[in-house]
């Protein structure tokens, strides 16, 4: 499962790269913004999409573990906290920089989406730390798959936040009614990122579980040894 | 500053954390292995561990 994880990595990388390089060779100018600083959508978005995939596999293995105390549920819960807060942190630094050149400000405390999406990245961050401090008992699964099941709550939120309450960050261009919509160049580079960034997304899962799985391995020896 | 300049150090967090984090995981997975092996070995060979 390593090695295969592995290359998909790498191919994954190798096509959200490539979807990078569309996006500043090939795409037209947007609608609506000046200059080139729109360029940042041909990752931001789709490391966005990837973060939800990853917060959906961590609500999975949470709930795996409540409903079945499955040891599967709770390696995924795990391997998907991790996948979260990566993209997650990819999505909150980078969107910043933006804001910074696009609006003049790197946030705006106003915004439901920057704040409902920056206390996701704080719940995937939380999650992490806590289960790399903390000692694997039965009753920190439970709280660790609890706050996963009720952090998955905001990604709806989040996904529908510009459509109810648009403060600052661009609205919804794909299903946002009117007025809305995305160049048919812009849109295949966005799915072609998005595909780089699932496969990666896949791969590095395949090596967290992997690491994982030998980490267990690893505490069973050593209490045989013991 | 330019859009560019913001553009490039946008992708470049990005690239960077991407890059971070595959690194550190494989870094865990070889490190992991490793010890793994070293439990295994001082398991099946006891003495040699010992000294």
């Amino acid at each position: 499962m390593g090695m295969r994880g592995v290359w998909l990595m790498l191919l994954g990388l190798a096509i959200a790269g490539l979807a990078m390089v569309l996006g500043f060779v090939v795409a037209p100018g947007a609608q609506g913004f000046e200059g080139d600083s729109y360029r940042i959508i041909f990752w931001h978005v789709p490391a966005a999409w990837t973060s939800f995939l990853a917060f959906g596999m961590l609500f999975m293995g949470s709930l795996a573990w409540f409903w079945k105390r499955s040891e599967w549920g709770w390696t995924l819960a795990g391997v998907a906290a991790e996948l979260s807060l990566l993209f997650g942190l990819c999505v909150v630094t980078s969107g910043p920089i933006w804001g910074a050149a696009e609006w003049g400000v790197p946030w705006d405390w106003t915004d439901a989406r920057l704040n409902t999406y920056g206390v996701l990245s704080a719940i995937a961050l939380f999650l992490v730390l806590s289960r790399r401090s903390q000692p694997d008992t039965p009753e920190f699964r439970d709280v660790f798959s609890g706050i996963g099941l009720f952090g998955f709550l905001l990604v709806p939120i989040t996904y529908m936040a510009t459509r109810w309450w648009q403060e600052r960050h661009p609205g919804p261009v794909i299903g946002g009614g009117n007025g809305s919509g995305v160049d048919s160049i812009i849109l295949q580079i966005w799915l072609l990122a998005f595909l780089g960034m699932t496969i990666l997304l896949v791969g590095q899962a395949m090596v967290s579980w992997e690491v994982q799985k030998c980490e267990q391995r690893l505490a069973e020896l050593q209490q045989r040894m013991d | 500053m330019s859009d560019v300049v913001y553009l490039a150090a946008a992708y470049a967090a990005m690239i960077g954390l991407i890059g971070w984090f595959t690194w550190q995981l494989l870094d865990r997975l070889r490190d992991v292995q490793a010890r793994i092996e070293a439990v295994e070995e001082s398991l099946t060979n006891p003495a040699d561990s010992d000294e």
